[in-house]
């Protein structure tokens, strides 16, 4: 009895030291990793303000499995010389978006598959407010003029992913950039089905995309088992349904169309663009399922993030998909 | 903020345990079999807390592979489960079949770090993992009820649950404050979960005994063999309890469920979500031991039917128009209530009604069929809630519990005539 005393004292202490230098190590390293992360940035600000003086640029998260320590790090190229002239930033988010006057960045899910965070970012790339966030993220948008940004999140407890209709829930809310805080959470607007005021406890919202005109905006809303393309109004607090089927609208830089992700089956989409005026849709030429929320490159071209690159593609049905980084996603261009 | 309290919440509960434990005289070796499950469940929950992140994040699966790994997280240890049983009774070496449950799981969290960014591999890995659990669950409570004189049973698998359950709030805390510590440090967390399993497999395999022969083997009794196993399910008292656990688990709303309900009706910030799981634990905790010994004096079929009617209760209360903190504080505390009277009890309630020599065979094959019919009112609770909504669902399970209640009553409470001529 007393030697098997002896033996577990001793291989509890052999074992739970190891652990702890093994932790010590680990926590030591992470502490040194992102020892800068409140100084300035990787790239440096005379390295941001290179590539922002290249217009266009894309602003898009770096995910390169050849570089793990800076994985989801922000980063920034020029178009025309996307590989060249790539700088990272030490920003780490799950999702970025920005324009020229911000943007806006969403936190890793922690532990539990929950982010509590989100941050505004300023022109040079910088977080310079918080805003709190409740849920595993997925989508974020930034108005064109800077004053408004969008983000859902998949509640937690839920699924997390779109796959199917009803297994998951979603929380898309509206921020002020200029303040941080939260303007609305959709589920509170009026909603206008087929013209008509109806009221239920079901709706999800996800993927807002923002017009130039500081008071619109397009997303996706679901309800009993439907999918609309809604437009909504921040100043009135409406929403009304345009059509169905559309889901993580993106609206052209001319304002005349949307692309999107049109749901085929199960956790299957295929991209496509909706004309506004015509309600024509085109099917574009990528036969893969992309789940994003995707980017105009410009009026012809769209990007969108796909098996860990960004890719492009025409916005017309026609040509093949490009990768134009590699390692990249969550694209957002400045034009 | 919650890790401070819940800390200080365990202390007191581990005090008033062992304070109890020494006052009913249980066997040393639940009290080791309780610390046992204790390590290795702060060091299997620290894993399953993780491992979606891990999962999704480092290694990058997308929805589909994680759901296939999902799946036998799930799914994979009901397997093995009757098989394991079975062999322990035959062998009569309960304690060498469970450490070899223990071991195998223990050896898989090495094997997560190695095969980080294969998900073949490591979906064989989580499948191991599962296996074991599979392998040890049967015989390690056969061991508990072995080692336990029979009117001591609620008080002793209440023990070993409340232990188990410890760790099983320990270990995501643990988890949650290494990532605090260590950003995406998730070798760090496999690293301190294979200390715990090396502890636990440490402790069974040096101070547990097997019960010794006398024991489980009683004279005249036939060899342990297939056709005694499936003799098992011939006997009256012991299969009207299966067909009765299973009933109740057919109509048993999942712990998400529950959880995701609440949040609908009270809507309280998603954040709050992992406390439901933690308050929940809290109160099965701390009501395992009176519940367990509670059953001993009164008749544990009896608690048994009062824990039913507790998660009635909850049900009840997921459907009134009650609002506020104060309506999930009363649901929270019933459905740990429903846990404590339930879980251990049922166990207890199984082995005071099998032979000592098909214990292990016997105690798996309630939990394998009651576990199918709970994943079977899963499936389902999750259709009704997809198709209509959350409040026709939990009205079709509360009339449907309603309903099987009374039948549950008569089929466990028939069993005195039979157990007295045993």
């Amino acid at each position: 009895m007393r030697s098997k005393v002896v033996i577990m004292v001793t291989v509890a202490a052999v074992s739970i030291a190891a652990a702890a230098v093994y932790v010590g190590v680990q926590a030591v390293a992470a502490r040194e990793g992102t020892s800068g992360a409140k100084g300035p940035t990787f790239a440096g600000p005379a390295a941001v303000a290179a590539v922002q003086s290249h217009k266009p640029y894309i602003v898009f998260r770096h995910v390169s499995p050849a570089d793990p320590s800076r994985y989801g790090m922000i980063a920034l190229a020029p178009v025309d010389d996307v590989n060249g002239a790539s700088v990272v930033m030490h920003q780490v988010c799950s999702r970025v978006y920005y324009v020229a006057a911000g943007g806006f960045c969403m936190d890793v899910a922690g532990a539990l598959g929950i982010a509590r965070r989100g941050w505004v970012l300023d022109s040079q790339l910088e977080p310079v407010r918080e805003v709190k966030l409740a849920g595993f993220p997925t989508r974020t948008r930034v108005s064109r003029d800077g004053r408004y940004a969008a983000a859902t999140v998949f509640n937690a407890g839920g699924g997390h992913s779109y796959a199917e209709i009803g297994a998951f829930t979603t929380t898309t809310k509206l921020y002020d950039m200029r303040t941080g805080t939260t303007i609305a959470n959709l589920e509170e607007f009026r909603v206008l089905l087929h013209n008509k005021p109806i009221k239920r406890r079901d709706f999800n919202y996800w993927g807002v995309t923002f017009t130039s005109d500081h008071e619109r905006f397009y997303a996706t809303l679901s309800t009993a088992g439907n999918l609309y393309l809604v437009q909504g109004n921040i100043g009135t607090r409406t929403i009304r349904t345009l059509t169905t089927g559309v889901e993580c609208p993106s609206l052209s830089p001319d304002e005349t169309r949307i692309a999107f992700k049109r749901r085929i089956g199960k956790g299957s989409w295929r991209l496509s663009t909706l004309d506004l005026r015509t309600r024509h849709e085109t099917r574009l030429a990528e036969t893969a399922s992309v789940d994003d929320q995707v980017e105009w490159l410009d009026d012809r071209r769209i990007l969108y993030g796909q098996a860990g690159s960004i890719w492009s593609i025409p916005a017309d049905g026609t040509g093949r998909p490009e990768r134009l980084i590699e390692g990249a996603d969550s694209p957002a261009v400045v034009r | 903020m919650y890790d401070v309290e819940d800390s200080q919440a365990v202390a007191r509960g581990h005090r008033a345990l062992f304070r109890s434990s020494l006052r009913s005289g249980v066997g040393r070796t639940v009290i080791l079999l309780g610390v046992v499950s204790l390590l290795t469940d702060i060091s299997s929950e620290m894993v399953s807390t993780v491992l979606p992140l891990y999962l999704v994040y480092s290694v990058g699966l997308n929805p589909l592979q994680f759901g296939v790994i999902d799946g036998i997280y799930q799914g994979g240890a009901a397997l093995v489960r009757v098989a394991s049983g079975f062999v322990a009774d035959r062998t009569k070496r309960h304690k060498e079949v469970a450490l070899a449950g223990y071991g195998l799981s223990a050896l898989c969290r090495p094997l997560l770090i190695a095969f980080g960014s294969a998900w073949g591999a490591l979906a064989a890995v989580v499948f191991l993992d599962r296996t074991g659990k599979g392998i040890r669950t049967a015989p390690r409570d056969a061991l508990i009820s072995l080692t336990t004189k029979p009117e001591r049973l609620g008080t002793a698998f209440g023990i070993h649950r409340a232990l188990d359950t410890t760790g099983a709030m320990l270990g995501p805390l643990l988890a949650f404050g290494l990532l605090v510590l260590v950003p995406q440090g998730f070798d760090s967390v496999f690293v301190v979960s294979f200390v715990f399993a090396i502890l636990g497999v440490a402790m069974l395999a040096l101070f547990v005994r097997n019960p010794p022969r006398a024991v489980s083997e009683q004279a005249g009794q036939p060899k342990v063999s297939l056709a005694a196993a499936v003799r098992l399910v011939g006997r009256g008292s012991f299969a009207r309890l299966v067909v009765a656990a299973s009933l109740v688990a057919l109509f048993t709303i999942s712990d998400g469920f529950v959880y995701l309900a609440l949040q609908q009706r009270v809507e309280f910030d998603t954040g709050f979500f992992p406390l439901l799981y933690v308050a929940t634990a809290l109160v099965y905790m701390l009501l395992a031991v009176p519940v367990g010994a509670l059953g001993d004096r009164v008749g544990r079929v009896w608690v048994f039917l009062g824990g039913c009617l507790a998660l009635l209760a909850v049900y009840g209360v997921l459907l009134t128009d009650l609002d506020g903190l104060g309506m999930v504080g009363l649901a929270l505390a019933l459905f740990g209530l429903y846990y404590a009277s339930t879980d251990g009890v049922l166990a207890a309630i199984a082995s005071a009604l099998l032979p000592a020599d098909l214990r292990a065979t016997g105690l798996s094959a309630v939990t394998t069929v009651s576990g199918l019919s709970r994943l079977l009112a899963s499936i389902v609770f999750g259709a009704l809630w997809t198709t209509t909504d959350v409040h026709t669902a939990i009205v079709f399970y509360a009339v449907g519990l309603a309903a099987v209640l009374p039948v549950v009553a008569i089929l466990v409470l028939r069993r005195r005539p039979e157990e007295a001529r045993a």
